[in-house]
């Protein structure tokens, strides 16, 4: 069984979709704690309101209430089981999913659609 | 320097004019700094006339520039320069601050 | 080497030479020059020889590693690490952009006398066409090709025939005869004006853009050292020009439009026109860079997909980044900030920070893991550990030297 080090490993670490292209990263990770057996890995987190709560509890509730004001995403912080995860190698995690199909890509297509394409000369 | 150059051709009219605000501005700024120094009256009082004649001679080298007035740009310009080195001179009698 | 390496060498050569100069230089020079002479010039020889290891070194690890400086220090050192250099790195970035930016706008005034406030928009509106419909390499190829006018300065040098004595002079540190502070604001101004965060933070996001790998390391040390060397002789004949030009006539330049005037001694008709040339295309180039370099650092630290080849489409909050970024710092300039002012205190900044921005890379540099046998040998990091303690004391002194020394 491969060994992996959490946090040399997969946190902070690129994510990335099925067809490599990139989505994130990984911004924290959730842990099982199980009664007489080592911890298991849950699922990893990604967003800012996860970021913000790494620094601070305090900041995490601030950025909370300003997503209710203005908000894309459907959910303030994508959580993607770790079942999900294709491989860890040392560029990326890969997940086993569709990067527009999933939350993490939610800003990035709504500024494609509301923004690039009324721009004018967007293909090269 | 930019009389000079206007005349030799190597700056336009429009230089003359913004390097001539921008240096009046300084102007005002140093008169106002002497008017507020604790220096002697003598000292600031020389340094004002400085001031005012530089004043006189810029104001012309930009008239004499925007009129195309080569000979007269040539004359404030020479003002200019003497005026300069009676400047060093007084900050060599005044001392370091 | 063969014929696609040795292409990418030459112009790399060519784009650090045409790329080097930008308003930091330019006004740091003009100033060293006007007041000083000949005599700082050690500080700028100083500052070259750091940066030509700093690139090396950023060249080195996106070859070896395939990742940009900014990707790997998240991922090596965790975001709560990353997070100062990052915020800090992003103030540089903007201030540096607003005095790249407003060194166009003066330029573009000084052809057409119109105020350089009135041109912030439309020279803000051209940078960002630039990234928005090109791609990388016509980027940095255009830019530093033009960016070869500002060898006039060189040319310009060597009509005034430097005396020989004070140039080897002026390359050995000195104290000054007069105006100590401002002689080591200058000295400050000069190393972060060369030693620019965004420069080799810039470089690693160019490798990989460029899709180098570990064989184009011996490629990267020759772009580094010849590059950057040949590229800062521009700035040392700028400082000799005005010394030879302004200094004599006891103009010192606290105005760009003193500095303006530097190379019609050597070019009575075509100095001027060639000096607000110089400047708008250095600045142009360097504005473009800066603006990349933001929006890089930002796409790699959230993760976002990034690259200047990618169609919009397909990197939308990269390009939202460099957008914000431009037009945020034009801002600056269109609110009439003196632009001589900002770039001499953005140039202060830059040193100030160097500290914060250097200190994780040059760790990086020494991971063995990551770069195997590219990993830094003993020279590199002698380099290194003289590069930390002197932008820790060029963090403490900037500060200070700025209130005693500068406007």
């Amino acid at each position: 069984m491969k060994r992996l080090d959490l946090f040399r490993d997969v946190l902070d670490k690129q994510v990335t979709d099925r067809e490599k292209t990139k989505m994130g990263r990984v911004d924290g990770l959730v842990l099982e704690l199980r009664e007489g057996q080592p911890p298991r890995v849950v699922s990893i987190e990604m967003g800012f309101v996860v970021l913000a709560r790494r620094l601070h509890p305090r900041l995490a509730d601030w950025f909370l209430r300003l997503r209710r004001r203005v908000h894309v995403r459907k959910q303030a912080c994508y959580s993607v089981p770790w079942s999900r995860v294709l491989d860890v190698s040392p560029f990326c995690v890969q997940l086993d999913v569709e990067a527009a199909e999933t939350p993490a890509f939610d800003w990035e297509c709504w500024l494609r659609d509301h923004v690039i394409a009324h721009l004018p000369g967007v293909a090269k | 320097m930019t009389g000079e150059k206007w005349i030799a051709n190597g700056v336009p009219t429009s230089f003359v004019k913004t390097t001539w605000q921008s240096a009046r501005e300084d102007l005002e700024q140093t008169a106002q700094d002497a008017a507020q120094s604790k220096a002697r009256p003598a000292v600031r009082e020389s340094l004002r006339d400085l001031i005012s004649q530089t004043r006189a001679a810029g104001s012309s080298l930009r008239q004499a520039a925007e009129a195309n007035d080569r000979p007269g740009a040539q004359l404030q310009a020479g003002r200019l320069a003497a005026l300069r080195q009676q400047f060093e001179a007084w900050k060599k009698s005044v001392g370091p601050p | 080497m063969n014929m696609k390496k040795a292409t990418q060498l030459a112009l790399g050569i060519v784009t650090g030479v045409g790329g080097f100069f930008d308003i930091g230089n330019l006004a740091t020079s003009a100033q060293a020059g006007a007041s000083f002479r000949l005599q700082l010039l050690w500080a700028l020889a100083l500052g070259t020889i750091l940066v030509i290891f700093l690139i090396e070194m950023s060249g080195r690890f996106a070859a070896v590693s395939g990742k940009a400086l900014p990707d790997a220090i998240r991922e090596h050192f965790g975001f709560g690490f990353w997070l100062v250099p990052f915020l800090v790195l992003t103030l540089v970035h903007v201030l540096v952009l607003a005095s790249e930016i407003g060194g166009i706008c003066f330029a573009l005034h000084l052809l057409t006398g119109l105020r350089p406030a009135v041109w912030a928009l439309p020279v803000a509106i051209l940078v960002w066409l630039f990234l928005w419909r090109s791609i990388f390499s016509t980027i940095e190829n255009s830019t530093s090709l033009l960016g070869l006018l500002a060898l006039g300065f060189v040319v310009a040098a060597v009509q005034h025939h430097p005396p020989s004595g004070e140039l080897l002079a002026g390359m050995l540190p000195s104290l000054p005869h007069h105006d100590p502070a401002k002689y080591w604001l200058i000295a400050v101004s000069i190393l972060g004006s060369v030693m620019a965060p965004y420069l080799f933070y810039f470089y690693s996001s160019g490798a990989v853009e460029d899709k180098w790998d570990s064989s184009y390391v011996g490629v990267n040390r020759g772009i580094a050292f010849l590059g950057m060397g040949f590229g800062s002789l521009i700035a040392f004949a700028a400082i000799v020009v005005a010394a030879l030009v302004l200094a004599p006539r006891g103009i010192e330049v606290d105005d760009y439009h003193q500095a303006a005037m530097m190379l019609t001694d050597a070019f009575p008709f075509w100095g001027f026109i060639l000096f607000a040339a110089i400047m708008a295309i250095a600045c142009l180039g360097a504005g473009i860079e800066v603006s990349l370099s933001m929006a890089y650092t930002t796409a790699q630290t959230f993760g976002w997909n990034w690259g200047e080849d990618l169609n919009p489409r397909e990197d939308a909050r990269f390009c939202l980044v460099y957008t914000g970024a431009i037009f945020l710092s034009s801002l600056l300039i269109l609110f009439g900030i003196d632009p001589l002012k900002l770039t001499l205190f953005t140039m202060a900044i830059s040193a100030f920070v160097l500290p914060f921005v250097a200190i994780p890379f040059l760790l990086l540099m020494n991971d063995r893991k990551l770069l195997k046998e590219h990993a830094n040998g003993w020279i590199s990091n002698t380099v290194a550990a003289f590069l930390l303690v002197l932008s820790i004391v060029l963090a403490v002194v900037t500060i200070p030297l700025v209130f005693l020394g500068g406007s």
